[in-house]
């Protein structure tokens, strides 16, 4: 026999009533622990990917977009950029390292991302099987890549056209698996790296396509993440008729010649024209490399100065526009942290009510149970002990509620990164247990025996010699 | 031994004297006195749930003068068993918990054959796992006499034990007291009103106080 054997017999005695304290208390710890998880995860996510990342250089539109799309890959790129614009930007002496990318198809919803090998070196990406790529179409996929999508050295597989998944497929042009990168815990586990020229390749393969049989592709193949623009040699002239908004260019002819293992044939007097004025075009040497397009520059700085100077420099070139990573995502937590904050008072709130429903609960059993505590003070129970009983009572009612709170927090941030792959691309996870849990865990259980304390001196209080006459 | 020397108890204006008392260690004595006599002050005086306002009452030439709160719950676990007119079992544990429960707050020691024994001697073996709610009225009262001799008290005291219980029950309840005190060298003192005690304690005393 031990006070917690007489303190649970109490609590299983009013099953209902034990149940609606810990419901409630355990509702308003889960909504805590989730807003807790899912905010400081994010917020490390956030912070530990885009360290070292000064600023980003991309297409004109919403900063916040470009930061995310370009770094955290959630959202759609903001365009292009011209590959000269961003070679002058990346030779300019506050620049320690610019890192190019060019983003537009996935593979089974895993991003192609074309850069070049820094990009591996700066989120820390070794080579854990095979080797970096060294030729066009040759790929080295993320370890969480490799894991969920079971890819291995010497596969080959074909991009498909977005950012998302279930777009048109690139089957023309296969990239293979040439290296398995380590895991770093960052975005890029969940990414296909590849070098720009393969990037560029696929889709001048697939303007190529374009030329024999664009008016079926543009029926099943939409072109909604407005990137299908880099490297492209979209020689047709019709306006494509794109419904997302955030396209901000036009598709341009730039760049390299069509392939000419086309001789034509099944081809219209139209598309025949325009492949001829390609070809020659480019056997003239008009078109040039650099005028080839990437998505975005991740720059770092070499001198602290440069934050003041460089983004405006960036800034007053026509088409491009500078975000930087800390200030976007500062305002992003800001916004995110209106709504956290209003959530994480309602939780509270729910906490507080929990802990008076204990008190009401212990203030009825004290009533109920002064005969209990008068007998148990006349075989030898201290004061103190009956004190302690009562506390005891609220403290295991506190503790069940948040210990269930704080299982059915992480159950629900499981579940929920299980639904939706937008969830794991942010990497929070529901098995991950934060120091601050435990100390809501110990809030919780002060607060179940600050909330036993009346009943608990009343038990103190209690007079023995009269509680046993009235009996 | 017990003794009380001109104790007197306040409540307000009434006031309740007792004549003096003297128990000796080992004897079974019964205190009759009408309703209203203060048989219950009594009790409560000698084990110390009251304390008196006036005169001495000593344990083993011990006076409860010196007792602070402390020492009368160190007193009370170790050296009284007290029974009361109704149970008062803890309704949330089993039989047997009752009496683990007298244990546990005695801060004694028991045995694990003794509460076997105890339940047994008192005729609630096979039961130790039954709630208490499901005893009848003269189990209950067998159990509450079971807790209170659990940790083998020097003095046992009994209110009204027999109140409500009918005749057969009355000997069967008198019968166990006695023999249980006996047995665990106890100081008996039961405080009724009924004179059907008188059949089985000899030791019998009218409880008379003194108006003032």
């Amino acid at each position: 026999m031990n006070l917690f054997k007489i303190v649970w017999s109490y609590l299983a005695a009013k099953p209902l009533n034990t149940f609606l304290n810990v419901f409630l208390m355990s509702l308003g710890v889960s909504i805590i622990t989730i807003l807790l998880l899912l905010s400081t995860q994010f917020e490390e996510r956030i912070t530990k990917n885009a360290q070292g990342i000064d600023l980003v250089v991309g297409a004109k539109g919403s900063p916040l977009q470009l930061i995310l799309s370009s770094i955290y890959h959630i959202d759609y790129p903001t365009g292009n950029i011209p590959l000269e614009e961003a070679q002058k930007i990346a030779r300019n002496r506050m620049v320690k390292q610019a890192l190019p990318m060019s983003l537009g198809d996935n593979y089974q919803g895993r991003r192609i991302v074309g850069t070049d090998t820094a990009y591996l070196s700066h989120f820390g990406m070794k080579i854990q099987e095979g080797r970096r790529w060294e030729k066009k179409m040759e790929a080295v996929i993320g370890a969480e890549v490799a894991e969920t999508l079971g890819l291995g050295i010497g596969d080959e597989f074909h991009g498909a056209h977005g950012i998302g998944g279930g777009g048109h497929v690139h089957d023309y042009a296969a990239y293979t698996v040439v290296g398995i990168a380590t895991p770093t815990g960052l975005i890029p586990d969940q990414l296909i790296l590849t070098s720009l020229e393969s990037v560029w390749h696929v889709h001048d393969s697939h303007d190529h396509d374009h030329d024999h049989d664009h008016d079926e592709d543009h029926k099943d193949h939409d072109h909604d993440n407005g990137v299908h623009q880099h490297g492209n040699n979209h020689d047709h002239d019709h306006d494509h008729k794109h419904d997302d908004q955030k396209e901000t260019k036009k598709n341009k002819a730039v760049a390299t010649s069509p392939s000419d293992d086309s001789d034509g044939e099944g081809m219209s007097f139209e598309e025949i024209q325009r492949l001829q004025k390609a070809r020659a075009a480019a056997q003239a040497g008009n078109v040039r490399a650099d005028d080839r397009e990437i998505t975005a520059m991740l720059i770092t700085y070499r001198t602290p100065n440069a934050v003041i100077q460089f983004p405006r420099m960036v800034n007053q070139i026509g088409e491009l526009q500078s975000a930087s990573p800390a200030f976007e995502t500062a305002r992003l937590f800001n916004l995110i942290g209106i709504g956290v904050s209003l959530l994480q008072g309602l939780a509270y709130v729910i906490v507080l009510v929990a802990a008076l429903s204990v008190f009401i609960a212990l203030y009825n059993a004290m009533k109920e149970r002064k005969y209990d505590l008068a007998i148990m003070r006349t075989m030898g129970a201290s004061k103190g002990k009956l004190a302690t009983l009562l506390m005891m009572e609220g403290a295991v009612l506190a503790f069940l509620g948040a210990a269930f709170g704080l299982i059915l927090g992480h159950l629900t941030i499981s579940l929920v990164t299980g639904f939706f792959s937008q969830t794991d691309t942010l990497g929070v996870d529901g098995q991950l247990f934060l120091v601050q849990e435990l100390y809501l865990l110990i809030g919780a259980v002060v607060l179940g025996v600050i909330s036993a304390l009346i009943p608990a001196i009343q038990a103190y209080k209690i007079d023995i010699s009269e509680t046993l006459a009235e009996g | 031994m017990l003794q009380l020397k001109q104790v007197i108890k306040k409540y307000g204006a009434r006031r309740i004297q007792f004549r003096d008392y003297q128990f000796e260690k080992g004897g079974q004595h019964a205190i009759i006195g009408a309703s209203g006599s203060g048989k219950t002050t009594f009790l409560h005086l000698v084990a110390g749930l009251l304390r008196s306002d006036e005169g001495e009452i000593s344990w083993n030439e011990k006076s409860y003068h010196s007792f602070s709160q402390n020492d009368f719950d160190e007193f009370r676990s170790q050296t009284i068993g007290i029974i009361f007119q109704r149970p008062h079992l803890i309704r949330t544990l089993n039989v047997l918990d009752n009496l683990r429960l007298a244990a546990f707050l005695s801060k004694n020691e028991v045995d694990d054959q003794w509460l076997p024994d105890l339940l047994e001697k008192l005729g609630l073996a096979g039961k130790e796992n039954q709630s208490v709610t499901t005893l009848s009225q003269g189990e209950s009262q067998r159990l509450a006499i079971a807790r209170a001799v659990v940790h083998r008290p020097e003095l046992l005291l009994a209110d009204e034990p027999t109140a409500s219980l009918d005749d057969q029950n009355c000997d069967r309840v008198l019968q166990l007291l006695t023999q249980v005190a006996e047995e665990t060298g106890a100081t008996l003192i039961i405080t009724t009103h009924d004179q059907r005690v008188k059949k089985i304690i000899d030791n019998t005393i009218e409880l008379i106080h003194e108006p003032i």
